[in-house]
């Protein structure tokens, strides 16, 4: 006699905690969710792990073999429960086109000049450009000087709703501030190569 | 003295053949940052003075012409010379001395202190790319690990070079003449101002940065080369100064560099007046001789400056220029990157631009009738 067929349901069927949360319904958008109310079960695909009930005692259960959406896989309890990631939260992204490194070499009243280094495409010459202060975030002025390094981008804001937005990015690199032990390293070294390669005069 | 054949006519000779045995060159590359000089002294000798690196590949222009003419660094190249450590003097000179395993190497005397060294070792810190004292490391790294077993690396380099020390030389052989290369500076004067600069400059507690090279520069190695009866002189980046124990004013007054007249000369520092001193053209120098400098095509004032070029052409009709002072329209990039260029950007330039050459080729036996050749958008200016 054939089994009688069951629908999976694995709130239901499997023998896990993390089924006890809501899944979404038939219909309803996994975006109109909560993301943190998903867990996906994905029913043991071992085959030397039989279901832990007789076939009768399962089909009672309403527990049946049968494929699982269409895949193949056989609809058993889970035994072993994989927790997928989240569903993502939507964001703003930012695609990139262009990048460069740069170095301050003058300020002055309200623009900078910098040489920049084509990081997407190295094989491009080093530019000189001017830009203005106003550009530079409240954050990153005190980081504002000769010398100082920053990373230029440019490329596209694409919001939730796929909308785009010609932007540039200018950042600031925070060197990691050097301490004590640094400046004994850099002294030990220094030490090192003096005595390799130095003179007396 | 004249070199052969006007503006309009250089550039007759194959680019890429050697010069004769007996005959000297002096081959000036720069590409608007950076230069770098590659000199045969006959016989198959040859030294390189500073490096600068090809746009695109980054391989050191000195390596790659020698290679263009047939020859192997490996068993050409006698000396190298690091004039000073500013990066537009030593990008790349780590992969030159790497391809030259028997050459010596000289460095400015101001780069042996503790000071320096302690740059160097602060170089691995600075978080950025090749900064000139990382390059120096790596030329340390490299004379580290060929020095033999059980001796000192400083048995094998660098030599570090100060006022009026002769760092390479070469006897007479049949019908090639003697050889001499010199270091016309740092006075011991410089050193101890360059020494202090350093020290100005030690990394401390606190947040990290790029070194910033330091300006006037007194320490730079200014070079006298001398074949047979050419001589030549080049001036690196070595400013002028009032005081008469630094600079060029050092070199002028000293009793004990070498004497004779230059009939090539690199003109010092692209051509700034910062760096111009009258009297080395009338007294280190043969009347209208044939001047070359390289511009340096970064800052709100590229160099040379116009009022730059007016004066040196008072000083001499054979005045030549690797590349345009101007700089180079800058790349093409995707139209949505150049829009938001247009409307953020002030101004924009490409500094660096194709490798222009002068080179100039002598025969020892006529010093004074020289054969130009200008590459890659090198002029007369």
């Amino acid at each position: 006699m054939a089994a009688p067929t069951a629908k999976f349901n694995p709130v239901q069927d499997a023998r896990s905690e993390t089924l006890r949360r809501p899944i979404a319904s038939l219909g309803e958008s996994l975006a109109d969710q909560p993301h943190d109310q998903f867990e996906f079960v994905v029913p043991s695909l071992s085959p030397e792990r039989p279901l832990e009930g007789t076939e009768a005692e399962n089909q009672t259960n309403g527990i049946a073999r049968e494929t699982f959406s269409g895949i193949g896989y056989e609809a058993r309890p889970a035994r072993r429960i994989l927790r997928l990631p989240t569903a993502p939260v939507p964001r703003e992204r930012f695609i990139v086109l262009q990048k460069w490194e740069g170095t301050v070499i003058s300020i002055e009243k309200d623009e900078f000049t910098a040489v920049v280094r084509d990081l997407t495409n190295p094989r491009h010459p080093e530019e000189q450009v001017t830009l203005l202060l106003g550009d530079v975030a409240d954050g990153d002025r005190q980081l504002l000087a000769p010398g100082a390094i920053f990373y230029w981008a440019m490329g596209y804001k694409v919001n939730l709703f796929g909308g785009r937005e010609r932007v540039a990015s200018l950042r600031f690199r925070r060197l990691p501030a050097l301490t004590a032990r640094d400046l004994r390293d850099i002294r030990r070294e220094a030490e090192r190569l003096r005595e390799l390669f130095g003179e007396t005069r | 003295m004249k070199p052969n054949g006007s503006a309009s006519s250089l550039a007759k000779r194959a680019r890429h053949e050697p010069p004769a045995p007996d005959e000297a060159e002096v081959s000036l590359f720069g590409p608007g940052i950076g230069e770098s000089a590659v000199v045969h002294l006959g016989g198959g000798d040859w030294i390189v003075i500073d490096s600068c690196v090809e746009t695109g590949t980054r391989e050191p222009v000195a390596v790659k012409y020698l290679a263009n003419l047939g020859l192997h660094s490996e068993h050409s190249l006698r000396l190298i010379i690091v004039s000073h450590w500013h990066d537009d003097h030593i990008r790349g000179i780590s992969s030159v001395l790497q391809a030259a395993p028997h050459a010596v190497i000289a460095c400015s005397a101001a780069l042996n202190s503790d000071e320096f060294f302690q740059l160097t070792a602060f170089s691995r810190r600075a978080m950025t790319e090749w900064p000139g004292t990382a390059e120096f490391e790596a030329v340390l790294a490299i004379l580290e690990q060929r020095a033999p077993a059980g001796v000192r690396p400083a048995a094998i380099g660098p030599t570090w070079a100060v006022a009026n020390q002769r760092l390479w030389q070469r006897s007479a052989t049949g019908s090639i003449p003697s050889a001499e290369v010199y270091a016309l500076s740092p006075s011991a004067a410089a050193l101890t101002l360059a020494i202090n600069g350093f020290a100005d400059m030690l990394p401390v507690a606190g947040p990290a940065r790029k070194l910033v090279a330091l300006t006037p520069n007194q320490a730079a190695v200014a070079v006298w080369i001398v074949f047979g009866s050419f001589n030549i002189l080049l001036g690196s980046d070595l400013e002028a100064s009032t005081n008469p124990l630094i600079g060029w004013h050092a070199i002028i007054t000293s009793q004990a560099r070498p004497t004779g007249l230059a009939h090539v000369f690199k003109v010092p520092h692209h051509g700034s007046d910062d760096a111009d001193e009258p009297a080395v053209w009338t007294t280190m120098l043969v009347p209208n001789p044939c001047a070359v400098l390289t511009p340096f095509i970064k800052g709100p004032s590229p160099l040379p400056r116009p009022t730059d070029i007016s004066r040196l052409k008072a000083r001499t009709n054979e005045l030549y220029c690797t590349a345009a002072p101007k700089g180079w329209a800058p790349p093409r990039r995707d139209p949505a990157v150049e829009r938001t260029l247009r409307e953020t950007v002030r101004a924009r330039r490409a500094i660096s631009g194709p490798m222009g050459h002068v080179r100039i080729r002598a025969q020892h036996s006529a010093p004074n009738s020289l054969q130009v050749d200008l590459f890659n958008g090198a002029h007369r200016l």
